[in-house]
Parts: C-alpha cells; structure tokens; sequence
C-alpha cells in the first residue's frame, strides 16, 4: 500500500530545484507541466526512440518506393511510354522521396503514441483536482510516497520547499 | 520583470500585456467555450450558401460531365488547374509557418502556426477536389493509385502527374499529422477545463489521454522537431512537382527550368497574403490581439515583400528566356501572353505580385490593418491570375494557328470557384470555433521564456 503527494508550484522553477532535491534522496518521482520543461528532463532523463523508429520508416519507405516502382514498371508490366527506358533511376527519385516523408511521418507518429501509451483515457492521479490542473497552470511534482504515516515529514518539505498545493492520492 | 518583456510598452511584442499561464489559457481557449456570437453566423451563412453552390456546381460537373466546363482544345486544362494550383499554393505558407519558422527558432511563429496549419489543410483539401472533378468520373480516382487490378497494369511512375498523387496526398496526410500532434496538448487542456461533462469526453477522447509528465513531453518534442523536419522538404517538393506537371512538358510557356523554384516562392507568396488575410480578422473577432499582435502582422508583410522579388525574379527570368533563347513559337507565347486581348491579366499580375507589395516597406502601412488586408487581397488575386496566365495564356495559341481558340470559364467552373472559397471558410469557421485556434502549451512556454529572458 503506498500514495502519491502531489506538490503543486506557480512557477517552474522551485519545482525542477524540489525535484533534484528529493530525487537525490532517493524518492520515486515524475513532473507534470503545462510546457516541457527542459530543466525537468535533466532531473528525470529518459530516452526517446522516436528519432530511431521516424529513420527506420524513412529507409524503409525509400526502399519500398524504390522497389516497387521498378517492380511495377520494369519488371511486372512494363510497358513503353514515350520511348522512356523501364528502368529509369532520375525519374523515381519523387516518388521515393514522398514515400519515405509518408512513411517516416507514420513511424514517428505510431512511436509517440507508443511511447506515451497513447490513446490512455485513464490515469491513476486523474481524480486529484490539482493533477488536472497541471495542463492549466500548476507545475505538479508527484512523490511517491511508500509509508502510509501521517507523521511522514515529506508534505512539510513540500511545503518548504515552495509548494503552493498539496494533495495526497491513495492507490486504489 | 522588464515591460519589454510582455511589451506592455512597446507595440511589437509578441505577447502583449501582462499574462500569466491562467489568464492565456483562459483568454486563447475563450473562442472554445463561449458560445459563438453574431459574427460568426455573420460570416457563417454566406460560407454556407457559397458551399451548397460548389457542391450543386460538382453536382452538374459530375451528372452531365466535363462539358459543363468552358475548357475546350486546345484549352484543355483550365480552371480546374488553375484552381488547384492557386488553393495548393496557399497551402504551402501555412507549413512554412509551422515547420520552416520552427526549425529556424522563430519567436514569432507560435501564436499563428495552427490557423496556419489549418489554412494549409482546408486549401490542400480544396485544391484536390479539382483534378478529381476534372477526372469527369471521381468515382474512378482510386486509378490513380497503384493497386492490383484485373488488368494488371500499374500506375506510369514516370510521369510527373502520378508523381503529383503522391506528393499531394502526402502532403496533405503529413499536414493532418503536423497539426494534430501539435494540438494534442491542447486538447488535453481542452479537456481539463471542461464546462461540461460531454465536452470533457469529447476533449478529452481527442487528447487521447494526454498528461504531461516530462517522458510525455519529451517524446512529444522529439516527434514535432521530427514532423517540422520531414514537412520542410516536403513542402518544397510538393509545389516543385506541381510545377513539372508544366514544365516536363514541351509546350511554349510550360517548358522552363525555372519554374520549380519559381512556383515554390509563388505558392509561399500567396499563402502569406492568405494567412494575412485570415489573421486580421481572426485576431479582432475572437479578442487575440494580445498574441497575435502588430509584430507578427509586420513580420508576415515583410516576409512577402521577399516573395514578391522572388517571383518578380520568374517573371524578368521568363522574359528574358524566351528573348534569349529566341525559338518562335516560345516568343510568339510571350508576346501573346504581354499584348494579346489577354494582356490585362498579365498586367493585373505583375501589379498585384510584384508592385502592391512594395507599399510594405512602409513601417506605417505595415501597422495598418486594413491596409495589409487589402494588399494581401490583391495579391492573392495576382497569384490567381498568374496562374491563369501560365496554364491558359501558353495553350489558347497552339502550334498551330487554325486551332487558336479563346477562352471563357462557364458559370460551373466560376460556381465550383467561389464555392471553394465558402467551402474553406466554412471548414475554417468550424476549425475557429471547436478546436483551440492559438497554441496553449506553446504560447505558455513562450511566455515563460520571455520571462527567463528579461529576468
């Protein structure tokens, strides 16, 4: 049985400084913020895979525009159109190039819902007023808070720390 | 915190006033949730008549075929061309503004990115309506695709108007995407300040579930750079393989290697008159002059003084070509075009593109908001006639002088014209009033910034 305390802060800064903070004591935590927050990523660094699948998607649509344009028309059917040769490198550069925008675009789409597990219509923290108001005007900070003692000192750290709200969420 | 900073002073600051992250969000969401006022069925009802008059003109199109048309030979492509590459044209700013600006840090580009965005859509959207109507048979569009069919033929791939499926289908696809990553944040805002309980479903169905935790967000970022990336290129291949539609062709006026970057700075010129155009009254009609302030305005005209020189540069590029090279039938085309019974389109052209513009180096009249609406007026109308002059003015005088023929648009092409514009506005009013027309998020980082920067 644990809980979240979700610390909410007017400005960014206090936030990110708070975070670092209780990161280093070894706390469990993530950042809510209307914006992104390049400070926060250095308190919580994470990769992101989505370069890495938008480039896989990129050569695989060069080489599926490629070949399949030299399969359709000079191997499968070919056929004479204005004395042009059935193999014709310059003339499929378009086409290859549009077909790896598409299919890049696609792979980092299909990655950022992935990565994000989206679509995901529920939260754990979505009942706490202050947690929606992370996408208004609050930067949130969640701890997770594995002692269920009232007496645990974390809140009054928030507090000093520069938190304007606090609210603590039970797991259910 | 300076004044400079939220410029509360000075009259070319991004964000005007004093704001905060509660009162942008309230103020740029304000359009959502306020019921629309009188200005929006104002401009509602005639988008939508317009619209019912392209869609009976479609109708006649397709029930009594293309002869409904004023096109003839030798002028076989006419309006529905000319139209395609008008409203493809202005597509093209709105990525411009979204992803080029972007890539290049620009400040400025964040509070219209998204009505840009949804010009770009919405035109794109009008713009393929036009080859599919002038296919006679719409219904058989999907021949254009590559697909395994009876007769085992393919698509020719080296052609540039199969090229054109592709570019333009992507473009619009990658357009689609672009915009809707960008807006998921703000849906999600959307969503968590819900009046109602069916609007937070509905925000909160299209956010798909958005928070935004610092892995969210960065993988958000990661993607949006990524899109900005790829939808640069693209936008420039689009309008470049729009105009090998003409120029792979052999025909006087069309056969020119000028014309790909030609036809790029004159689809970016026509997008900044029509973002101009769209702007001015979005910023007064839903009370953004706060983020959409006179800066930008001064900042759109500017950037189209800088198109007009390029397409003045196709233009002086084109005269002195066909001089140049000096081939009959190419200087017989370009007399034509400049003093045949045409020539007042060719004028209107070089009018409205080239010289209108120039008014724009003046800092007063760059400030003066109807000013610039009418200019951009002007200039879309220029772009429009400059490519009426590129597909008609090179065909009505053929090779051949016994097939010369004039031309005159019938009333279902001028129907399907000016009812592409209802359409659009139509779609672009929708857009105004259920999604959020400003980007939250990105206006709030940008506030933020603008703080850190004073501070």
């Amino acid at each position: 049985m644990g809980a979240w305390v979700l610390a909410g802060f007017p400005e960014e800064k206090p936030m990110v400084e708070a975070a670092g903070k209780l990161r280093g004591e070894g706390y469990t935590l993530e950042l809510f913020t209307p914006f992104p927050s390049p400070d926060g990523y250095e308190v919580l660094p994470g990769p992101s895979m989505v370069p890495l699948f938008t480039l896989c998607g990129g050569v695989a649509g060069v080489c599926i525009g490629f070949f399949f344009q030299w399969w359709a028309n000079a191997f499968n059917f070919p056929i004479i159109v204005g004395g042009r040769p059935f193999f014709s490198i310059p003339t499929y550069v378009p086409i290859c190039f549009e077909c790896m925008v598409l299919l890049a675009s696609f792979s980092g789409l299909y990655c950022f819902f992935i990565a994000c597990r989206l679509p995901k219509l529920d939260h754990p923290l979505a009942g706490s007023e202050l947690f929606a108001r992370h996408t208004i005007d609050r930067f949130v900070l969640a701890v997770r808070w594995e002692r269920e003692t009232p007496s645990d000192p974390l809140e009054q750290r928030l507090h000093a720390l520069g938190a304007a709200e606090l609210d603590p969420v039970r797991d259910s | 915190m300076e004044p400079q900073a939220t410029g509360t002073a000075k009259s070319d600051a991004l964000i005007e006033g004093e704001q905060s992250n509660l009162s942008l969000h309230q103020s740029l969401l304000r359009p959502v949730w306020q019921p629309p006022g009188i200005r929006f069925w104002a401009l509602m009802g005639p988008a939508t008549v317009l619209t019912g008059i392209y869609f009976y003109s479609a109708f006649l199109t397709v029930t009594r075929g293309i002869g409904e048309w004023g096109n003839h030979i030798p002028v076989a492509w006419a309006f529905g061309i000319v139209n395609f590459v008008w409203w493809i044209g202005i597509g093209h700013a709105g990525t411009l503004i979204s992803a080029i600006l972007l890539l290049f840090l620009q400040k400025w580009r964040t509070s219209i990115n998204r009505i840009a965005e949804a010009m770009t859509i919405f035109a794109v959207m009008c713009a393929g309506t036009f080859p599919l109507l002038h296919l006679g048979r719409p219904w058989y569009f999907y021949w254009l695709l590559p697909y395994p069919d009876t007769m085992h033929v393919w698509p020719q791939f080296k052609s540039p108007l199969t090229w054109d499926v592709f570019a333009v289908s992507t473009y619009l696809i990658v357009s689609i995407i672009f915009w809707y990553v960008g807006m998921v944040p703000d849906l999600a805002a959307l969503r968590d300040s819900s009046p109602k309980k069916y609007q937070r479903a509905l925000y909160g169905a299209l956010s798909l579930g958005w928070r935004g935790s610092t892995h969210n967000w960065r993988q958000y970022q990661s993607v949006y750079l990524l899109l900005a990336g790829l939808a640069t290129p693209l936008v420039l291949s689009v309008h470049t393989i729009v105009s090998f539609d003409f120029a792979v062709s052999i025909l006087p006026g069309w056969h020119e290697t000028v014309f790909p970057p030609y036809f790029v700075a004159g689809a970016l010129h026509s997008g900044f008159a029509m973002v101009l155009m769209l702007v001015i009254p979005v910023r007064w009609a839903l009370r953004l002059e706060h983020v959409i302030t006179g800066r930008h305005l001064s900042a759109l005209a500017k950037l189209a003084i800088a198109t007009s020189w390029l397409v003045g540069y196709g233009y002086a590029m084109e005269h002195f070509i066909n001089r140049y090279g000096g081939d009959q039938y190419d200087v017989h085309e370009y007399a034509a075009r400049v003093t045949g019974h045409y020539a007042w389109i060719w004028a209107l052209m070089i009018t409205c593109n080239v010289l209108v513009p120039q008014f724009f180096w003046s800092k007063k009249l760059r400030h003066n908001t109807w000013f610039l609406w009418f200019a951009a007026l002007l200039i879309n109308v220029g772009m429009w006639c400059e490519r009426f002059v590129i597909v008609v003015l090179s065909l009505y005088q053929d090779f051949i002088p016994s097939h010369w023929r004039d031309y005159a648009p019938r009333l279902v092409d001028l129907g399907l014209f000016f009812g592409s514009m209802g359409l659009f506005t139509l779609l672009f009013l929708l857009f105004l009033r259920y999604l959020p027309p400003v980007p939250v998020s990105d206006m709030k980082e940008l506030h933020h910034e603008l703080k850190k920067e004073a501070a």
